[in-house]
């Protein structure tokens, strides 16, 4: 870990010497938008070389007598919009305008541009229109006028919205978020329609702008909080951020911990829950998935169905996840404990049985535990690689097939392809990907150290595991709290998930200006 | 740095633990032979003769269990001699049933041997204690075909035996405390090959130091364990009854089966006369399952439950004068004179069963209540 440290260290050294890969393709400033048309086009031409799918429409324009251009990009931009909204209008329905024939149009006059679009901005130099053309506005340059016009007709491809196949849901809504920010933040106010979710838009990465929103309530966030993740956000020094995983690494607090340290989302309902509960969503243009802060390690296990279904059963399910959490970081390793060390502990029929099929195997347990948890992890990888039917396919010949034949010809024990695979479907019980992915990762470790040291081995891989937790933190806040530090009235929805109208207050964990959630809707627990 | 502290401190920890005493004790399972019974015998010319059983997991191996005979000293020093023997290497983590020969239980200091079960933390001390009528040899080679691995049979009949208050069970760990508690001797259950099958015949029972004394069969063991108030499961008991009417057969139909559902006891303790006097009461509710003569338990419930309790009363009686005269006293009763006559027994404390329980007026009542006679009257 040490070696490591250096090695990156040296590169970002490195890296610091050569200059800052992003302030050379900054680009330069180009200037305003000159009055004559001609050297606009140039300009134009000039900024946006080699681009095909740029469209220059040039046209008559009657109200000031004189030449217009209107600059889109093809298929970033709505033809439909162009054609109907604004082409038509500007060439044809232009007469009744308030502007005296060649006179001048300015800001004032703005709103009396014959388009029938909502929105419209004005733009004075080049840098605004760059930003404007490349997110699917069409720009109207006229000759003549030091201005030019900014209308909202994006229509990029986009995806309808659908049910988020990494965090499908039974009960839950059935609608994920898209890869269009503006389409995000609408599924999250559908969620929340108050005047108390504000939107804080921030745009990073300096050749190519993302636009990030930060989403809070304004009366429930710690305003420290939201100061913590602008900060983080606006020191950002990157070319450009494609996603939102590239986003969580760019800014979490422990760049090497295993552990996710923010949660990332695909879902409108949890993130609108966790907005009410006072965390911090932001949302990443371009991206399907948004990412909440700070998170706790309850949120790993919170699913949203346990909201929906009765809370016996969301309390079952909630414990059925610790469980087998545990179980997937660290079965295998108790297993090749238990039989390289301590035998003791298992029972004496299950001795002999496993005794009888180690027989036959050539390889230590490690090995034996190595060979098929790389073998279910192949598979895994295979199986999201492959179109769905072929993808099942892969499943049910590598876990049936290749499992049951490596058992007769005795490269590994029948336990432990019972050990690998019991492991396997406890790591998908997880309703967070990214945690899910971590507790695999967790587990190979363990094994190492459990073959080595044994049960003591595994004790000292839970301890590291612990101090980690508890000393990891998410957005600066602890990462383990409700659980370390100790925050006992929190406790109502982590181990446990108690009736709705028990939990009447915001977690204290994220320290909400606002404690209160609902009133008592039931008093002794009687049904008013 | 913070991080960077953590992950220094992190790979401490691991260095640190390579440093564990956990770290070199490394057996994998196939390299283990599991020893599930160990057999303790002396031979003609009084040598110690150890015999070890264990399973075999290799498939190639047509018979499922190996058996080592040798002799030694110790059993420590046993088990250097059957690791030069047996498949692999020896573990008695997981061992089963020690068959201790009558022969040695016959001699004075044998205890002694068992020092290294004690001793070794990886050993198990439940495994069961188990006196053989007989030679252990043929027990230890014994095959049969009916049954599984004779070590796991024989586990497994000494639990449910003993679960159905049959036989007494000693785990090492109990025969340790047994043993080194003055006021109560130590028992094992009995075992004997007998027509090629393995017979439970009831308890041995042994003195202080762990010399053979006596042994008592299945009845007897049942009153001892209602004596002892240590009823396990269902306890069914038979009775012949003298003073019902005998009609003439070659069957006996004065008997009757009942279950004896609970045993509440109450035992005082007096001491008069350089005599312990213990007053046993036995309170016990019965349910009938079997009568062989006519009789209205309906009506006439008192006068069947007076002569159940004088027949029990009589069996105890003579069960405990077997005791008395055999000079053992497994019943507890020593614990009781320990606890309410402390003066009296502290003088004879080191020579309880000798000097006191043999000497001492033991008056059994049974007091017991029919409370279901079965579904015909």
């Amino acid at each position: 870990m040490e070696l490591l440290l250096r090695i990156i260290k040296y590169f970002n050294r490195r890296s610091l010497q050569t200059s800052s890969p992003s302030s050379g393709n900054r680009a330069p400033a180009r200037g305003h938008v000159h009055s004559q048309l001609k050297a606009n086009i140039e300009a134009i031409r000039a900024i946006f070389s080699k681009a095909p799918d740029m469209v220059m429409r040039s046209f008559f324009y009657r109200p000031t007598e004189s030449h217009a251009v209107l600059v889109y990009f093809d298929g970033l931009a709505d033809k439909n919009s162009i054609n109907n909204n604004v082409l038509y209008q500007l060439m044809f329905e232009s007469e009744d305008i308030g502007v005296a024939k060649g006179g001048r149009l300015g800001k004032r006059t703005l709103p009396l541009l014959p388009v029938t679009l909502g929105h419209i901005t004005t733009i004075s130099s080049f840098d605004q229109f760059e930003l404007a053309i490349l997110h699917g506005k069409s720009v109207l340059f006229i000759d003549g006028v030091e201005q030019a016009y900014a209308f909202n007709t994006q229509g990029w491809p986009q995806r309808a919205i659908s049910d988020s196949q990494i965090e499908a849901s039974l009960k839950g809504a059935h609608q994920g978020f898209i890869e269009t920010s503006e389409m995000n933040v609408a599924l999250i106010r559908r969620y929340i329609s108050s005047r108390e979710l504000k939107i804080k838009e921030l745009s990073v990465g300096s050749r190519v702008a993302s636009k990030l929103s930060i989403l809070y309530l304004e009366d429930v966030t710690e305003p420290e909080l939201l100061a913590e993740m602008e900060r983080r956000l606006t020191s950002l020094n990157v070319d450009c951020i494609l996603n939102t995983g590239e986003l969580a690494e760019l800014i979490e607090d422990n760049p090497f911990s295993l552990l996710p340290q923010f949660i990332t989302t695909e879902r409108p309902d949890t993130a609108a829950s966790q907005i009410l509960q006072g965390r911090l969503c932001v949302i990443v243009d371009r991206s399907s998935s948004v990412l909440i802060a700070p998170a706790g390690i309850a949120a790993f296990f919170q699913g949203i169905d346990d909201y929906s279904t009765r809370w016996p059963v969301a309390t079952f399910m909630r414990l059925l996840r610790f469980f087998a959490c545990f179980l997937a970081a660290f079965l295998p390793g108790i297993y090749i404990a238990c039989i390289s060390f301590n035998h003791e502990v298992i029972p004496l029929d299950l001795i002999l049985s496993i005794g009888q099929f180690r027989a036959a195997v050539p390889f230590p347990p490690l090995i034996e535990a190595l060979i098929m948890e790389i073998t279910l992890e192949m598979l895994r990888e295979a199986g999201i690689r492959l179109p769905a039917p072929v993808g099942q396919t892969v499943g049910i010949v590598g876990g049936i097939v290749i499992g049951q034949a490596a058992v007769q010809a005795g490269i590994v024990s029948n336990l432990m392809v019972v050990v690998v695979s019991s492991t396997a479907v406890a790591s998908f019980i997880l309703p967070n990907y990214d945690m899910a992915s971590a507790i695999r990762l967790i587990r190979f470790p363990v094994m190492l150290i459990a073959s080595m040291f044994g049960i003591v081995g595994i004790i000292v891989a839970f301890m590291v595991l612990i101090a980690h937790l508890i000393s990891l933190t998410s957005l600066s806040e602890p990462f383990s709290v409700p659980i370390a530090p100790i925050r006992i009235s929190d406790w109502k929805d982590v181990f446990v998930r108690l009736p709705l109208w028990k939990m009447t207050t915001r977690p204290r964990s994220v320290r909400s200006l606002q404690k209160k959630r609902m009133g008592s809707n039931r008093s002794d627990g009687e049904n008013k | 740095m913070r991080k960077k502290q953590f992950c220094c401190m992190t790979v401490a920890v691991c260095l640190l633990s390579l440093l564990l005493s956990g770290c070199k004790d490394r057996l994998d399972l196939e390299n283990i032979t599991l020893v599930l019974m160990v057999g303790i015998d002396l031979d003609e010319d009084n040598n110690l003769v150890l015999y070890s059983s264990s399973p075999v997991f290799s498939k190639e191996a047509k018979s499922k269990n190996e058996t080592s005979k040798v002799t030694a000293t110790t059993i420590r020093e046993a088990r250097g001699e059957l690791e030069a023997r047996v498949s692999a290497l020896i573990s008695i983590g997981k061992l089963q049933n020690v068959l201790i020969g009558k022969r040695v239980l016959r001699h004075k200091g044998w205890v002694q041997l068992l020092d290294v079960l004690y001793r070794d933390s990886k050993a198990k001390t439940n495994a069961r204690l188990i006196a053989v009528d007989g030679p252990v040899e043929p027990v230890m080679y014994f095959a049969p075909d009916d049954k599984r691995r004779l070590s796991l049979h024989i586990a497994k009949l000494v639990d449910t035996a003993h679960e159905r208050n049959l036989v007494e069970k000693s785990t090492l760990f109990e025969f340790h405390r047994l043993l080194f508690d003055k006021s109560i001797t130590p028992y094992m259950t009995e075992l004997r090959l007998s027509n090629s099958e393995i017979v439970l015949p009831g308890t041995a029972l042994l003195d202080n130091e762990g010399i053979y004394r006596t042994s008592i069969n299945l009845e007897e063991n049942e009153l001892l364990q209602i004596i002892q108030d240590e009823k396990l499961a269902d306890l069914s008991l038979t009775l012949v009854l003298p003073d019902v009417k005998h009609e003439k057969s070659v069957f006996e139909t004065r008997a009757i089966s009942f279950y004896v559902t609970d045993v509440k006891r109450k035992v005082s303790v007096g001491y008069a006369g350089g005599k312990f006097i213990f007053d046993i009461d036995l309170d016990l509710p019965i349910h009938l399952t079997e009568r062989l003569f006519a009789y209205n338990v309906d009506k006439n419930a008192t006068r069947l439950e007076a002569m159940i309790d004088k027949q029990l009363e009589q069996q105890m009686g003579k069960l405990i004068a077997k005791l008395q005269k055999a000079k053992v006293d497994p019943t507890g009763l020593g614990l009781f004179a320990r606890a309410y006559q402390y003066a009296a027994y502290k003088k004879v404390s080191d020579g309880w069963e000798k000097d006191a329980f043999a000497k001492a007026d033991v008056r059994i009542r049974v007091d017991t209540e029919i409370k279901d006679y079965g579904e015909m009257r």
